[in-house]
């Protein structure tokens, strides 16, 4: 009996050491060993929840497919986020908000989340403008073109130069419900940033990306 | 026989009992999420008066936009505002019954949909969720005993997250060029620039002055991250493990200014089932 509890926390160890004392030499219970081995979480969910298993499977077996194409389809996540070797910047672009001539600063930990809408699309905001449209539907564009299909669902699919044209109006809607009172001017401003030998940043120029 | 059988398969049984408990901690855990995200403005009814969406190359959130789903809610804001509601209060209803399943399902169907549009709207496909989403999927598991299988299922999930992302580091190359400095220098300059006379700006460019203990603390981070390849093979380090998720996005955010908070949700599979046994969980169990 003490065999099988020491079993059931599976340590490794404990096996080998079965069989370095020759334990499981005999073929009978050899084989009743490896049996109850593989009695592992898969094989207790296969022979107790068949449906359970199966969905298990496939879930694995999407997951690995769409991990090995590289494309992320919640919830299928691939981790691999500052994977790769980064290039160093002299100089970093930083988005800060003016609303009604102060900047938007609240740093605390537990307003994080009440900065990122901001901090995320006003980057992409930039990118937007620059390229004239979004630059991830020039890229699918292209793309269709090459394979001569229809463009028209594409179109649906990406930020069209209206939804750029509002964002200035929705970023102004949008921080009036965060800090809960009128404002009269919002400035969105792109700075190029670099940093001096003793670790600290010093903006080099100030761009004004939209003022409303 | 029978009684080997069920020595060994009780291992993966331990939760069955603990079912009712885990879905209430689970549930009182998204509520916690949804709380600060209320405080932070990130409802739907909020997140959709941004325009400029972003999909990348995600199946769900492509078809998001295609579908209508997008131009529907957006035409109907009373539709969302319930939406809004009623994510909440299927989320109470888990905590209050988690044994009601229809409710489970519901709660799961409208975080899926607040896990889309969030970072479509956030025009970036960030993976602050991807635990909660994840997790929410055990909502869907009918019986007490298969629970107990998924939870130990998803406890095996949070060490595939930390040890492919620390495999994907070897494969990109990342691990062997450690740009530590480079990161931290382009998250928080926004802060130092904002924030100039504060203590932590001095600490921040006294790190960046010593770049090998950002480049030291990086490589450590990356190992930290590695360790979870042991928890595929034995559960005796699971107490280390919280406190590697723990620290892992703790140093994150002192470093990056990144809060990923809503991972620590990974903690609680890794939790023995005797700290779910004590007392002080007695309010959750009936």
């Amino acid at each position: 009996m003490d065999l099988w509890v020491k079993l059931e926390y599976f340590d490794f160890r404990f096996i080998f050491s079965m069989k370095s004392k020759n334990l499981l030499s005999n073929k009978k219970n050899g084989v009743e060993q490896k049996q109850r081995l593989c009695l592992s979480l898969w094989a207790s969910i296969r022979r107790r929840y068949p449906w359970m298993y199966g969905v298990v499977v496939f879930l694995c077996a999407v997951q690995l497919i769409f991990t090995l194409v590289r494309i992320e389809a919640p919830p299928f996540y691939v981790y691999s986020m500052y994977s790769l070797p980064m290039e160093e910047k002299d100089t970093l672009s930083v988005y800060l908000l003016k609303v009604d001539g102060a900047y938007f600063n609240e740093p605390e930990f537990w307003n994080h989340h009440r900065r990122i809408l901001v901090q995320y699309t006003a980057g992409f905001y930039d990118a937007c403008k620059e390229e004239g449209m979004a630059p991830d539907r020039i890229s699918a564009l292209q793309h269709m073109e090459r394979l001569g299909l229809s463009v028209s669902w594409v179109d649906r699919m990406y930020a069209s130069q209206e939804d750029i044209e509002l964002y200035p109006q929705a970023l102004h809607a949008y921080m009036e419900r965060l800090l809960g009172r009128e404002i009269q001017q919002l400035e969105l401003q792109r700075c190029e940033v670099v940093y001096d030998g003793q670790g600290f940043p010093h903006t080099l120029s100030t761009t004004s990306l939209c003022i409303r | 026989m029978h009684q080997i059988n069920t020595v060994h398969t009780h291992r993966w049984r331990e939760f069955e009992s603990l079912h009712l408990l885990l879905l209430r901690l689970v549930a009182l855990f998204f509520i916690g999420s949804f709380t600060w995200r209320w405080y932070s403005h990130l409802s739907i009814r909020e997140l959709l008066i941004n325009p400029l969406t972003y999909t990348g190359y995600s199946v769900p959130f492509m078809m998001y936009k295609v579908s209508g789903l997008e131009d529907f809610l957006r035409g109907h804001i009373y539709v969302v505002q319930w939406i809004d509601i009623l994510l909440w209060a299927s989320w109470i209803g888990v905590l209050l019954k988690p044994s009601w399943y229809w409710n489970r399902v519901l709660a799961f169907v409208l975080f899926f949909l607040y896990s889309v549009v969030f970072p479509v709207h956030l025009a970036f496909p960030v993976h602050y969720l991807s635990a909660m989403v994840v997790g929410s999927m055990l909502l869907l598991i009918p019986q007490a005993e298969a629970f107990s299988y998924g939870w130990h299922l998803y406890r095996y999930y949070a060490c595939f997250v930390y040890s492919s992302a620390f495999v994907w580091k070897v494969v990109h190359g990342g691990m062997f060029d450690l740009s530590g400095v480079q990161v931290v220098k382009e998250n928080i300059a926004t802060y130092m620039i904002l924030n100039p006379d504060t203590w932590y700006t001095s600490f921040y460019a006294w790190l960046i002055r010593n770049e090998w203990l950002l480049t030291s603390g990086t490589l450590i981070t990356y190992l930290l991250e590695g360790s979870f390849i042991l928890g595929f093979f034995t559960r005796k380090f699971d107490a280390w493990l919280i406190v590697f998720i723990l620290l892992i996005h703790w140093a994150l955010y002192l470093t990056v200014d990144t809060s990923f908070v809503e991972w620590y949700i990974f903690c609680l599979p890794f939790v023995g089932i005797s700290i779910w046994q004590r007392p002080i969980f007695d309010f959750l169990r009936k």
